[in-house]
């Protein structure tokens, strides 16, 4: 706490006091657990935390739009003046020992982002280590899936500002258990790690409620002679996705509206082409029980000052709007002492559904309302399946400074680019570029 | 004896005078835990948490010095090949996931000695020059 008052004095009075309000937002959400006797807190509960501050600036605001002019994509929240909501986080965790092999871990966590820095309890869950090779843990745990992502608001574990969203979009909880077995064999440390469970969350990249069932999961990684870190993974799941923003009916209306304000079309022909076009729509649009897989390679070379890692992810989710990407990036990093610098390049393709390309090029069969209905539906799917596509490309260059041992302090510029993944698609397509700092405190 | 010579006669002092020497690192266990040595890598498993055994099968509890001990600066660098800010990082991974917690950290030499000597299953380090024989050394680091 010490080292944070320390730092606290170099930044703005408004920050400052920001962060003491989000520590004490933390500290109250702690003291509220249930399961954790605070009242009766000794010395086997053990505190830790830590505290993202994080700064960030666009060159140019976003604009994501159908209009002809300059597009520019957006990153997350950020915007064309400095905010600090966008990544700011911090967390406040508690672990009480109950015995040689037993532990409860609870971690309350608030960020800007989301929910204005109502901290929720994002994590809990018992450990239990029956031996020097086997753990578990049961309750809501960070879910394992890629290599950064259940540290993935821990800045200080890391060297960038955030890992790179290409790869890492999105944040989640998973309800379950978790079971890891670790073993050496010469000079091969190695781990296979299995879960089961299931996530019932907001997440805010998709801008929806995400509920899976049936989550399982595999990891295996070894690390040879403590340098050459390989990690593989696999997971399937059955998924539901609810999403507002996705409502067939709402989307249909406000493009029959706009089409009929323009070619002025009756009442009655715009009602009927209503009803042919709904129901395809929400076909399309149908993400109920989809069945999603990801698989993952991670490869990490760790020399004394230099350090090499790539990460590849496939995300493979058979439906209209989703489908399939593929996700990876490659970075290095030179440490000189207490300085690190790094370069990054990430990418995000996107593969659309066949159905969602053939709409795109279809063409209009007549001036029945069966036909104008079809068409309708054909466009606008098409038009929403691109919206959710990505052909993104970013390159980072970035500075760690380790300040003190709790402490590091960060700055990374990033330019990025969204390419169309239909012929003529304009709506955010373009470069820009994302400036930002960051504080990173564990403690 | 003009200016030059007096600073080589100064300079051959200095590099004859013997300069303070480091002191070694020592893991220290209890005597009656019948474990003869370790190997760097037993060490660094060990004090890295991926491990509560020692090579002979028996029971470890590891203990460190508190963050502000110059033992555990050395031990840190030499043994664990860390600086203070990467040993942060590596317990902040496995402490907000869950998979370990650091060990239990003593004031100093004497505190850690004390603990060692009194409790078989504990293991320890100390700077050498407080080895005495209430513990047993089983590997040393420069």
């Amino acid at each position: 706490m010490l080292v944070i008052v320390f730092q606290a004095k170099f930044l703005p009075k408004r920050l400052v006091t920001f962060m003491e309000n989000c520590q004490k937002r933390l500290l109250a959400a702690c003291i509220s657990l249930t399961f954790v006797q605070i009242a009766n807190a000794d010395e086997s509960i053990r505190w830790n935390g830590y505290l993202n501050v994080v700064g960030g600036i666009l060159k140019d605001a976003p604009r994501n739009d159908t209009t002809t002019e300059k597009q520019y994509p957006g990153h997350g929240t950020y915007e064309h003046q400095l905010t600090f909501d966008s990544q700011t986080s911090g967390a406040l965790q508690a672990t009480k020992v109950l015995d040689e092999k037993m532990y409860v871990t609870a971690q309350a966590y608030a960020e800007g982002s989301t929910n204005g820095y109502d901290a929720n309890l994002k994590w809990f869950y018992l450990t239990y280590n029956p031996d020097d090779s086997s753990s578990f843990r049961v309750g809501r745990i960070g879910m394992p899936l890629y290599f950064y992502s259940d540290l993935l608001n821990v800045g200080f574990t890391y060297q960038w500002v955030s890992p790179p969203i290409e790869s890492y979009q999105y944040d989640t909880s998973l309800t379950g258990i978790d079971y890891v077995y670790r073993g050496v064999s010469g000079n091969f440390e190695w781990t296979a790690e299995t879960y089961f469970g299931a996530i019932n969350q907001f997440i805010a990249s998709l801008n929806g409620d995400v509920n899976t069932r049936n989550t399982t999961g595999l990891n295996l990684m070894t690390v040879y002679d403590g340098w050459l870190t390989l990690r593989v993974n696999g997971l399937s799941q059955k998924a539901t996705l609810i999403n507002d923003a996705l409502n067939a009916e709402d989307i249909l209306d406000g493009g029959l509206a706009q089409a009929q304000s323009q070619m002025g079309l009756p009442n009655d022909l715009v009602a009927a082409i209503r009803s042919e076009a709904l129901p395809i729509l929400q076909r399309k649009f149908d993400l109920d029980n989809v069945s999603v897989k990801y698989y993952g390679v991670f490869v990490k070379a760790d020399f004394d000052s230099l350090s090499f890692a790539t990460e590849w992810n496939r995300s493979d989710t058979p439906s209209y709007l989703l489908n399939y990407y593929d996700s990876w990036y490659v970075t290095g990093a030179y440490r000189i002492n207490d300085v690190l610098f790094h370069l990054t390049y990430s990418t995000v393709e996107s593969e659309l559904a066949k159905e969602a390309v053939n709409d795109s090029n279809a063409t209009l069969g007549g001036f029945t309302p069966d036909a104008l209905g079809s068409y309708f539906a054909s466009q606008i799917g098409a038009n929403v399946a691109a919206a959710s596509a990505r052909k993104r490309h970013a390159v980072s260059a970035g500075v760690r400074i380790d300040t003190t041992a709790n402490t590091a302090l960060k700055f990374e510029v990033t330019q990025f680019e969204e390419r169309e993944t239909l012929p003529n698609e304009n709506a955010g397509i373009g470069k820009n570029l994302l400036f930002r700092t960051a504080l990173n405190v564990t403690f | 004896m003009n200016r030059i010579t007096a600073m080589i006669v100064f300079v051959s002092m200095l590099s004859a005078a013997p300069l303070p020497a480091l002191a070694d690192v020592v893991v220290i266990v209890n005597p009656s835990i019948g474990l003869e040595s370790l190997a760097e890598a037993d060490v660094q498993r060990l004090f890295l948490g991926k491990t509560k055994s020692l090579p002979n099968q028996k029971a470890a509890v590891v203990v460190a010095q508190k963050e502000v001990s110059p033992t555990r600066a050395m031990f840190d660098k030499n043994v664990l090949k860390k600086t203070p800010n990467q040993m942060k990082a590596y317990w902040s991974q496995l402490i907000f996931t869950g998979r370990a917690t650091p060990p239990n950290e003593f004031g100093d030499d004497a505190q850690v000695k004390k603990l060692v000597a009194e409790n078989p299953n504990i293991v320890g380090y100390i700077d050498g020059a407080s080895l005495d024989g209430t513990v047993k050394a089983v590997y040393t680091a420069k």
